[in-house]
This record gives C-alpha cells, sequence and structure tokens, in this order.
C-alpha cells in the first residue's frame, strides 16, 4: 500500500448499474428477410415493443419472425415455400 | 414511425436503402414516393452494351396495403416502353416474380434487377406474339393477368 503515489484517489463504489447487450447468434443475417427489422426487435405488426415476438427458424437454415413467417404461409402464393430459398418451410424444433 | 402500418415501415426502409445505394442506372423518384409511400417511379438506363444502352425507361410501382405478402403491381410507363419479348406496348410485364412467383423476401430493388437483367440478355428487340390481341383485352391491372410463363431464355 505504501507504493501508491499520493495522488492517489480513493474512491467507493456504492451501487452501480450494468447495462447489457444482446443479439442472436443464430444466424448471420441480423435482419428479418420479410419485414427488415432486427430480430432483437418485435415485428411491426406488434404494437407493443415488449411484446412476445419469437423467432423461427426453418430447416432451410432461414430465420425469420414468427408472425412474419406465418402470415406468409397463410397467403394464396405462399405453397407453404420459405420466402428466401424457396424450399419447402419446416420448421426446426429444438 | 409511430402510426405507420407495418406495410409503410417496410417501404420507408426499401425507399431509404434505394436513395442511399442505388443499384446502377436506377433512380427512384424520392420526393414522389415520400408523398404517397403506394406509388413510386423508378427512372432506369438501359445498362451499357445492350440492346438499351442509352435509352430511359420509367418503371411504376404500385403497393397494396397487405405489402409484402402480396406483389407490387410494376408496369412500365411514360414515353419509352421497352420493345421486348416479355413487354407489351401497354407497359404490362410478363415476368413470374411479379405473381405466381412472388416472394416477401422480395424488394424493389430485386424486383428493378430482375427487369433489367431481362432487358439485358435480349438478343432481338420485338413484342410479344400476342401484343394486339392482349392490349386490346387485358385489364389495366396487370396482375388481373392469369400470365403463362412459357420462355425463360430471355
Amino acid at each position: 500500500m505504501s507504493d501508491q503515489p499520493e495522488s492517489f484517489m480513493r474512491i467507493v463504489i456504492k451501487e452501480f448499474l450494468g447495462v447489457g447487450n444482446w443479439r442472436w447468434s443464430f444466424t448471420n443475417d441480423r435482419i428479418c428477410g420479410i419485414c427488415r427489422v432486427q430480430f432483437e426487435i418485435c415485428c411491426p405488426n406488434c404494437d407493443n415493443p415488449e411484446a412476445q415476438c419469437p423467432i423461427a427458424w426453418g430447416r432451410c437454415s432461414h430465420a425469420f419472425h414468427l408472425h412474419c413467417v406465418l402470415k406468409w404461409l397463410d397467403t394464396e402464393h405462399a405453397n407453404n415455400k420459405c420466402p428466401i430459398c424457396r424450399q419447402n418451410w419446416e420448421l426446426r424444433v429444438y | 414511425m409511430a402510426g405507420k402500418t407495418p406495410s409503410e415501415k417496410r417501404l420507408h426502409k426499401e425507399l431509404i436503402s434505394l436513395v442511399k445505394e442505388p443499384p446502377p442506372g436506377m433512380i427512384v423518384d424520392a420526393d414522389q414516393a415520400e408523398q404517397n409511400l403506394n406509388t413510386w417511379t423508378i427512372n432506369m438506363q438501359g445498362a451499357e452494351g445492350t440492346l438499351y444502352d442509352g435509352e430511359l425507361f420509367q418503371l411504376q410501382f404500385k403497393f397494396g396495403s397487405s405489402y409484402p405478402f402480396e406483389s407490387p403491381e410494376v408496369t412500365f410507363v411514360g414515353q419509352n416502353i421497352p420493345v421486348h419479348p416479355h413487354v407489351y406496348s401497354n407497359g404490362h410485364i410478363c415476368l413470374s416474380i411479379l405473381t405466381d412467383d412472388w416472394s416477401p423476401a422480395l424488394s424493389v430493388q430485386s424486383v428493378c434487377l430482375s427487369i433489367i437483367s431481362m432487358l439485358s440478355s435480349c438478343k432481338e428487340k420485338k413484342r410479344p406474339p400476342d401484343n394486339s390481341f392482349y392490349v386490346k383485352t387485358c385489364n389495366k391491372n396487370p396482375k388481373k393477368t392469369k400470365w403463362w410463363y412459357h420462355d425463360d431464355k430471355v
């Protein structure tokens, strides 16, 4: 302790606030190919930013917001195809 | 972006990226698009070294409220409609991604690139064989046409 320079300031941390940043690492794509919104943010059909807006992975390896891909599969032209590779869309289950 | 519908949100993102990084030879009329997000005009130059080199075209995009789950209505408009075996003289385009093969992962930019590439691979400038009949009888909206995609060589 005696080695410390005299100008050394002692501080006492009373509290601190941690801020975390997270992102999905499942894919190189940062955004949903349907709505173009980042996966970490809910899709534009969720009106509440806190909404649970899950991600859906396909067996073909493409990922979308679940709400976005379900809306697509519900359309007349979808024919159960992945919007990106046009292979049959099959949800990957973990 | 409060108050925007999901389709307007996506169109707004597309407009920003098209203005920032337009594909070569394409300019979107951004003022018009911002006033009315549902109708865009793209000025397109025929690619160098192709039959359309030096020509200028105008493409019109009309978006419905369920875009991108539904394809946009895309037609050539204005003075110069390209003379091409898949482009009718009224501006309608026979291109499968505009109807049956549409996918919500496609965009204004990818449609423009498909169209310029369709023009660029053309070997002989001519109208579709059924042009005069089609133009007289078709609906104003090309999406109402039951297209028969028969030829993928040009």
